[in-house]
């Protein structure tokens, strides 16, 4: 199995449903693959958060618009599904700080195709925000404030390495920036959720 | 009430009080007997926290609990004791001072909101935790980990894995050795005197990174900011192979002698002495200097 294959196959396996041939290929991927084992850790850590969650989030109205305005624009020259997929996980990116926020007032997203291995990183700061979002009232307003402040550090700091990497995708200091950007970001959210829970 | 239900209820609280005995302001210091290896768990949320480690086998718990309203609780057995101060929240009251001295071979684990945090001397395993407080730790835990939303943390303990992570605040690291990680997404992070890393990793999105000792030979130490600055201060003795990349920033040698090569980009490569360790250092807008070390003065006599 390549890197591909396993991470189509990674949400199958953490919830058990892969055949044991394709379970043994894919261990063997992951004992010689860093980064496959890191997206592979991090799904088995939130599986039983995002198992509870809803099976779709409604971003807010006004983001949903600049979306459709940019899948549009997008057809002429990619995919239609490839284009959607890029943008509605932008768009999610950036709805997760408004979810954190509790705003609907979010930056509307870049019109950047984001790499693949972002999604799983955005799926996971998806799951920290809505836990987040129903305990948000037990966080101090000043706690919120750091918080709200350091996550608008981060997604700026995730658009600034996504536009560096667009323009050199084979550069793979690049890839590590922005990958660390967004681990940064679901560290914060893995923080503030347990700061929420256990004060 | 019925007087059966009323006697049993009265010797339910009596056995949680025997298992966790709130300490009045006329009795500020009671002593616990624990193992030496025992488990402390502290919980104070204002005010402000100071462990002290000891060559004994007993906790000793000494505060008064807040005024106004709220509790101090003490309580566990020989493997692990729990210390929590209840505070009503609605009172705007001054938090309790802890002053706590744990056997030096405990396991540690530490948790304030704005409780400024002190741990010294504990050579076990400590986990501090704050939200805004700050968090000194000194002495030499076996493993170190220190969390903080926005307060500081400052350490000058050689731990075998120390593992530091603020949002906001500011963190340095002093005489770090083993397995060290430090991450900041605001705040700048210090790594100072560092003897001998094998495993680092230091990342900051807006803080500055300074690196300033040595990495041991096989060992590898990674930095990176997105817009900070990164300063890297290594001894004359070093033999380490540094790659750097900054792409809006500069690249900074100043190193005597020592003469750089593009591997692609912007990138440079740097080979010292004989190599042996590997250091990294990218940032995406910032800045990266290297610079030799100065040699530490002799102390006065």
């Amino acid at each position: 199995m390549n890197c591909t294959d396993v991470r189509d196959r990674i949400d199958d396996a953490v919830s058990g449903r892969l055949a044991a041939g394709e379970l043994t290929g894919l261990e063997q991927h992951l004992a010689t693959c860093a980064e496959c084992r890191a997206d592979y850790d991090a799904a088995r850590y939130l599986a039983p958060a995002t198992g509870r969650l809803p099976r779709s989030i409604e971003p807010p109205a006004r983001v949903w618009a600049g979306v459709e305005a940019r899948i549009a624009r997008r057809r002429t020259v990619t995919p239609r599904l490839a284009a959607a997929a890029a943008v509605v996980l932008m768009a999610v990116s950036s709805a997760v700080t408004a979810l954190v926020l509790g705003r609907d007032d979010a930056p509307a997203p870049a019109a950047l195709a984001a790499p693949a291995f972002e999604a799983s990183y955005i799926q996971q700061a998806s799951a920290l925000a809505d836990l987040l979002a129903r305990d948000r009232g037990r966080l101090a307003p000043e706690t919120i404030e750091t918080l709200e402040r350091n996550l608008r550090i981060i997604d700026g700091a995730i658009a600034e390495s996504r536009a560096a990497l667009e323009a050199d995708p084979a550069d793979p200091d690049l890839r590590l920036l922005l990958r660390a950007s967004h681990e940064q970001k679901v560290a914060l959210l893995e923080q503030a959720t347990r700061l929420a829970r256990e004060l | 009430m019925r007087p059966a239900a009323f006697l049993a209820l009265l010797a339910a609280t009596a056995a949680a009080l025997g298992a966790a005995q709130p300490l009045g302001a006329q009795a500020p210091v009671r002593r616990l007997a624990v193992a030496r290896d025992a488990s402390v768990r502290i919980l104070n949320l204002t005010g402000s926290i100071r462990v002290t480690g000891w060559d004994r086998d007993s906790v000793t718990i000494s505060g008064a609990p807040p005024r106004g309203g709220g509790t101090l609780l003490a309580g566990g057995s020989e493997r692990g004791v729990k210390i929590v101060v209840e505070a009503d929240p609605s009172v705007d009251v001054p938090g309790t001072a802890l002053e706590i001295r744990v056997p030096r071979t405990a396991t540690l684990w530490v948790k304030s909101a704005s409780a400024a945090i002190t741990i010294e001397n504990v050579a076990g395993e400590v986990e501090a935790s704050s939200v805004t407080g700050t968090i000194t730790i000194r002495g030499a835990p076996a493993v170190l980990v220190a969390e903080s939303m926005e307060g500081d943390i400052d350490i000058s303990a050689p731990a075998r894995v120390s593992r530091v992570k603020t949002a906001g605040g500011d963190i340095t690291v002093r005489e770090a050795a083993g397995e060290v990680s430090a991450t900041s997404v605001s705040g700048a992070i210090r790594l100072l005197d560092a003897r001998g890393i094998t495993s680092g990793r230091v990342e900051s999105v807006s803080g500055g990174v300074t690196f300033n000792g040595g990495v041991a030979a096989g060992g590898s130490l990674d930095l990176q900011t997105h817009d900070a600055p990164i300063e890297i201060f290594l001894p004359a003795t070093q033999g380490a192979v540094v790659d750097v990349a900054a792409y809006g920033g500069k690249t900074m040698n100043r190193i005597p002698g020592l003469v750089g090569k593009p591997t692609r980009g912007k990138a440079m490569q740097y080979v010292l002495g004989n190599g042996g360790a590997r250091v990294t250092a990218r940032s995406l807008k910032g800045d990266v200097s290297l610079r030799s070390r100065m040699p530490r003065p002799n102390p006065s006599p």
